[in-house]
């Protein structure tokens, strides 16, 4: 993996890494950086798009953001344990929010680096992922070290989680950009009327009356991120 | 393109000029021309520093190191990355030292915001020319990043194309407003104007009412207006924040800390918002 020589068959393959990023510069840009190390198999920028791209591609890591258009990362991770199953999933956030770490291992996730580290923590993550390992940024390490030893199995469910059904919080996630019932509907492959259902099953579950209610909600639980 | 003759630090406007061709062509083929580009400006007669000096010389402030880098991937070689910092403090710092021709800059910046050090450099260096470079969309930072200044803002979904397009506008002495904000629909020619687009008190009293989900009937008879007067409020002030939904109204108001967010979520810093009320 070190070696970039062509046709070498004695060097062991460059991890095959999908990228998820909605800032295109950014993608763009960490797209070119780790080409240098690995193959970057693809660059997509919602959780939807990652989802499809993974099961499409297969990759042996994605490296995807917690705050995502109309998937966000933590529901994204959840949902790639069915796609993609043998991949391994880094986060590549702004969040350094302890809840925010322990809801990444909770959703298996097994690295979780910030975006104030630099590439070499992100190549750092994909190698120590896929040696089986956990990885954290060591920025954020002596804040959360017992984070990386503690069992995601185990832990309890943090502020971040909730007793939505992953459709049920999919719907919120559209709802709380702004998106049209109608809308929703297109992106779900599901009638408008299957929309309004969900949309007022949530609202009772969470005892909100209002979308505005609903879309404060979904800030307040990181499912969509500030405007 | 990378005339050898201009030994000055900084490019004359013709100089700055001629090599747009090259910025154009950028755009029409897009950023997986990239590495190609590199190849032909490597293929230049000369490959010394002053060869290069037709360049915009750039200096970047982003608070995450990983920005940076990408942004340096995506701005290198076109352009001279003279160095980059995380936070506003060194920004001015540098700015003083390095003389760049062009600034790129993040809004939220630690130490000091984004918006004060455009203000402050405004003052002490005026040909200084600054370019946001940013997540923000909503039209209200665009609004208060012309007035502190700056001469261009793009985002960060914005494509590399378009922002090595910014860059090179800028430096002809171009305003550049990324396409994807549209404020031509939400407000034409107004939003590079100081001062336009604040709302007013009974507006942000309508848009706390929304964002705390009351109906329209509700804020009506709370305020004593009709229901009518509440819904052309509310018309008036997504069209002037550019921003078509409740929900997208809602995440605006805790923004402006209109309405109270909840605990580990994010919002514009102190000094945005400050940055904000300078603007009314």
């Amino acid at each position: 993996m070190s070696s970039r020589v062509e046709g070498s068959t004695d060097t062991p393959p460059r991890p095959r890494v999908l990228l998820c990023e909605d800032h295109t510069l950014v993608r763009e840009g960490l797209r070119q950086l780790l080409a240098d190390t690995l193959d970057v198999v693809g660059a997509v920028e919602d959780g939807r798009a990652l989802l499809q791209a993974a099961e499409q591609l297969q990759p042996d890591v994605v490296l995807l953001d917690i705050t995502l258009p109309q998937l966000n990362g933590f529901d994204a991770a959840r949902q790639l344990a069915r796609v993609s199953p043998a991949c391994k999933v880094v986060f590549v956030t702004i969040h350094a929010d302890p809840a925010y770490v322990r809801e990444a291992f909770r959703v298996g996730a097994t690295g979780y680096v910030v975006k104030t580290a630099a590439c070499v923590d992100l190549l750092a993550a994909v190698t120590a992922v896929l040696k089986g390992q956990r990885y954290l940024s060591p920025l954020l390490a002596p804040l959360h070290a017992d984070l990386l030893s503690a069992d995601p199995a185990a832990a309890q469910p943090g502020k971040l989680s909730d007793t939505l059904t992953s459709r049920q919080r999919e719907v919120l996630q559209l709802v709380a950009e702004g998106r049209t019932a109608r809308e929703i509907a297109g992106v779900l492959n599901i009638s408008r009327k299957t929309v309004e259902f969900h949309k007022s099953s949530i609202m009772r579950l969470l005892g909100l009356r209002t979308t505005a209610e609903l879309t404060r909600y979904a800030l307040e639980r990181g499912i969509v991120g500030p405007a | 393109m990378r005339s050898s003759a201009a030994s000055s630090d900084r490019p004359e406007p013709e100089a700055a000029g001629t090599p747009v061709a090259g910025a154009s062509a950028a755009v029409h083929h897009g950023e997986l021309m990239s590495a190609n580009e590199s190849t032909a400006s490597s293929t230049a007669p000369s490959s010394t520093a002053s060869s290069l000096a037709g360049r915009p010389r750039l200096l970047l402030a982003d608070p995450q190191a990983l920005v940076i880098e990408a942004l340096r991937r995506v701005l290198c070689p076109e352009f001279e990355v003279l160095d980059a910092v995380a936070d506003g403090e060194a920004l001015l710092a540098a700015a003083c030292d390095l003389r760049p021709d062009l600034i790129l800059l993040e809004l939220s910046l630690p130490q000091v915001d984004g918006l004060d050090a455009v203000r402050v450099l405004r003052t002490r260096a005026p040909e200084l020319r600054c370019l946001f470079v940013t997540q923000h969309a909503a039209l209200h930072h665009v609004r208060a990043a012309f007035a502190a200044g700056a001469s261009g803002y793009v985002l960060k979904e914005s494509t590399p194309a378009e922002l090595r397009e910014a860059v090179w506008r800028i430096s002809r002495g171009d305003v550049y407003v990324s396409p994807k904000l549209r404020v031509d629909e939400a407000c034409p020619g107004s939003v590079t104007r100081q001062g336009s687009g604040a709302l007013t008190m009974r507006q942000r009293e309508v848009l706390r009412r929304v964002a705390e989900g009351r109906t329209g009937k509700q804020i009506a008879s709370e305020l004593g207006i009709s229901l009518k007067t509440v819904e052309s409020h509310k018309a008036c002030i997504s069209r002037q924040l550019g921003l078509r939904s409740t929900a997208a109204l809602t995440r605006h108001a805790i923004e402006l800390g209109l309405v109270r967010a909840a605990d580990g979520v994010r919002i514009a810093s102190e000094s945005e918002h400050q940055g904000l009320q300078v603007a009314d």
